[in-house]
């Protein structure tokens, strides 16, 4: 596995990767210190994930996720020393795959990164609990549905989904919408959160698998 | 110490100018001019009313000519002296110059008034009395309109004034020495007592100038002060800024180092010395964040975000995840709350203010229970912590929440954190407004009372059954040109209720909508090839013109968005829950 770390404070990419080395030695690791540094770097290789601090010198917030996510389909992870509730909405919905702020506890940032480096989808728990009960019942998600789910949370836009899955396009569409449905959701940080609650990780990483 | 050298500086400063005439004698002098010009305007028609009097009174014993010269005299002086008056202040003229034209004027007029008095000798006692009146009264009055401008009132004074005076006293009459000489006297008495007035005036009017000029400078000093009050607070906000976030980085990195030391295979003392750096890291970060909160609140950065949300289930989610640490003391925690219990107010910072109070309780109490319960009193709901612990002592109860302080730890036992806990805790309570009260005594635990904010429940989203009673028989149009898309939106809609006609393009549409009518058409933006939703509805609206219509997308690119504006269509963007997708059907169906 191929992994672009984009932070612009040296020892702090140190620590993550030295973490992540004990944490899983096969990782590879690449590390960039500004936007520019990171397009490169995207342009040389292929990385399966990234892990995007979204204050760095060049480009700051959900522009940096933006100008990322049209370079590369891989799955972008953010982590800041921002935890601001709207901040990490926007991020969401602009298709990061999850929100891991630095201040995070040692142990929980391990689970955290533990979730990620298995294309999980990861948010801080004070996202999770105060989003609106809305009518669930229970979920009856189809095998389809659930990847179609997992690949959206991941950042995936529905092109991409729909290669990857080798279908046409309308069906992912028309797979969202019965998604999205059946959560009872009208946002992906809402289907993300819906989703942890109902513990559909588990079943989305296995699906995944 | 800087600090204070700066504002005993600026005391001295102000004593200087309150012993020192804050005015320079050109601004007062441009004010005396203001003054004179606006004063002196204000009575021409009484002195020409005066002067038509003593002309009248004078007809009766001189000849007509001369009183007439006279009066036209007045006049013409009352005139120039009006006129000129008025364009004094916006004359071009240097200011010592502009006062010397207003004592000019001053002394011309007094000077055609004392000329009235050529007549007194030929007048008989009584209209002598009355001419006297009028100008005694005239002198008064411009003791206001010289505004005690002392050359420009003596200038009116001793033309008038003083040959009545002298006049009274010489002049041949029919009453005796001792009565006329005696007005002679009181009238030389008055003009003392006018140029008197005439000083006080003219202080008042220089006080009251010097005044004002002193309000506006310290006004500008406040000003100035205020000016670096607030450019100190956005220092200090920028520091706090950088500081947290320059700090928390190496931090983080040394958490995480320790965390990959841990995972390593180590023999059993290199493995405890990790577990103690840990723990050192931990308490860091926690005191580091601790300290930057309160310097955050301290410097009114933090606004809270209300938003309704329910206390149960945060109080049981904090009992879950503080079960562990107080089992782990051997101390039970309890939780009572009913379970319907909703409150309006900023929810990460309510957390934090229960979990400070709990991690105290746990903290201090050595054994026992801590019980987290709702109250009610004084008609108002209170959440109340409650431990059996120590208990503190009335005299220490408001110091504990004072940042650093700790009841005994005079050591400073760093395990004990650094004592902001409940320094946060109210200031956060104050920020929120909510009431803080505690309740303890030595040996008998202590009791934390928070005021609650209760909000009845969050209105929760219409159930989507209902829709299905107002809109049995409303038929939509669905146009799109993936054929799974139509079918999973066709199925959404029919569960809703609604009948639903198929269409592919602009054209299968419009064969469609000959062949039966709709209430509403659903299109997508984008169609196949060069067909777009908006030319479906368009051409769908030539045959039925009141068509409701919705256009879907899944693209939130600036020009669809501005085309579907332009044309006037609702646009909902793909996926939509099907709660929204009614609201909007429901909206075109029955715009009220």
């Amino acid at each position: 596995m191929k992994i672009l770390i984009i932070d612009d404070h040296p020892l702090y990419i140190r620590g993550i990767q030295i973490l992540i080395t004990e944490m899983q030695p096969e990782v590879q690791l690449a590390s960039a210190k500004s936007l520019q540094q990171a397009i490169w770097q995207l342009s040389q290789q292929r990385f399966d994930l990234l892990l995007l601090d979204i204050h760095l010198p060049d480009a700051s917030g959900v522009q940096a996720l933006n100008s990322l996510k049209m370079q590369h389909e891989a799955p972008i992870v953010v982590i800041s020393a921002d935890d601001g509730p709207q901040q990490i909405i926007d991020c969401i919905e602009a298709g990061a795959a999850g929100y891991i702020p630095k201040q995070t506890d040692p142990e929980l940032m391990q689970r955290a990164l533990e979730i990620v480096l298995a294309q999980g989808t990861y948010l801080p728990p004070h996202m999770l609990s105060g989003l609106h009960p809305s009518s669930s019942s229970t979920v009856n998600l189809s095998h389809k549905q659930l990847q179609v789910l997992h690949k959206l949370l991941q950042g995936k836009s529905n092109k991409v989904i729909a290669r990857e899955l080798d279908v046409a396009e309308g069906t992912i569409k028309a797979h969202l919408w019965a998604v999205y449905q059946q959560l009872g959701v009208n946002s992906r940080l809402q289907a993300m959160a819906k989703a942890h609650e109902l513990g559909l990780f588990g079943s989305i990483q296995h699906a995944a698998g | 110490m800087l600090p204070a050298k700066a504002t005993h500086r600026q005391s001295s400063t102000t004593r200087q100018a309150a012993s020192a005439p804050a005015s320079t004698p050109t601004q007062l002098d441009a004010e005396l001019v203001k003054m004179l010009a606006q004063q002196g305007r204000r009575v021409p028609i009484p002195i020409f009313l005066a002067a038509c009097l003593i002309a009248s009174m004078a007809n009766e014993h001189l000849p007509l000519w001369l009183v007439t010269a006279w009066l036209g005299m007045a006049s013409l002086t009352l005139l120039w002296r009006y006129h000129h008056l008025g364009r004094l202040q916006t004359s071009s003229m240097p200011l010592a110059q502009q006062l010397r034209m207003a004592i000019l004027l001053s002394g011309v007029s007094g000077l055609s008034h004392g000329l009235s008095l050529g007549f007194f000798v030929f007048l008989p006692e009584f209209e002598r009395a009355v001419q006297s009146i009028m100008l005694v009264g005239l002198c008064a009055g411009s003791v206001a309109t010289t505004a005690g401008f002392l050359p420009a009132f003596l200038a009116y004074l001793l033309p008038t004034l003083l040959p009545l005076s002298i006049l009274w006293l010489a002049a041949p009459s029919v009453a005796p020495f001792w009565l006329t000489g005696s007005v002679a006297l009181l009238i030389a008495l008055l003009a003392i007592i006018l140029i008197a007035l005439s000083k006080d005036s003219y202080q008042l009017l220089k006080a009251s100038f010097e005044s004002r000029q002193q309000q506006i400078q310290l006004n500008q000093r406040l000003q100035l002060a205020l000016d670096s009050a607030e450019s100190a607070n956005r220092a200090k906000t920028r520091f706090l800024a950088s500081a947290s976030h320059d700090l928390r980085q190496p931090l983080q990195s040394l958490s995480m180092f320790a965390a990959s030391l841990a995972r390593r295979p180590l023999d059993e003392r290199s493995s405890q010395i990790v577990h103690y750096i840990h723990e050192a890291v931990q308490m860091l970060n926690t005191e580091l964040d601790a300290l930057l909160d309160i310097s955050k609140l301290d410097a009114d950065i933090i606004r809270p975000n209300l938003e309704i949300f329910s206390l149960t289930s945060l109080l049981n989610r904090l009992h879950t995840s503080y079960q562990p640490l107080a089992t782990d003391k051997g101390l039970y925690l309890r939780l009572d709350c009913p379970a319907d219990l909703y409150l309006k107010s900023d929810r990460q910072l309510f957390e934090r203010i229960v979990r400070n109070l709990l991690d105290n309780a746990i903290k201090y109490t050595l054994q026992g229970q801590i019980e987290l319960r709702i109250q009610a009193e004084d008609q108002a709901l209170w959440l109340c912590i409650q431990d059996t612990g120590p208990g503190i002592d009335p005299s220490e109860q408001a110091n504990i929440f004072e940042e650093f302080y700790q009841i005994d730890n005079p050591e400073r036992d760093r395990q004990q954190g650094l004592g902001l806990g409940l320094a946060i805790v109210q200031r956060l309570s104050r920020l929120l407004q909510l009431p803080l009260r505690l309740q303890s005594s030595p040996g008998l635990g202590s009791s934390f009372f928070l005021g609650l904010p209760i909000s009845p429940p969050p209105p929760s989203p219409a159930p989507v059954a209902s829709a299905k009673a107002s809109n049995a028989t409303a038929r939509i149009l669905l146009v799109d040109d993936e054929p799974q898309v139509r079918l999973s939106l066709q199925q959404l809609l029919e569960s809703l209720g609604f009948i639903v006609l198929l269409a592919d393009s602009s054209d299968s549409a419009c064969q469609q909508l000959l062949t039966q009518p709709v209430d509403l058409v659903i299109s997508d933006l984008r169609l196949r090839g060069e067909d777009s939703g908006i030319q479906c509805i368009a051409g769908l609206r030539q045959l039925q013109p009141d068509l409701a219509a919705l256009l879907l997308s899944g693209d939130t690119a600036p020009q669809r968005l501005q085309q579907a504006d332009q044309a006037g269509i609702p646009l909902l963007h793909k996926p939509i829950s099907a709660e929204l997708l009614l609201q909007a059907i429901q909206h075109s169906l029955h715009p009220a």
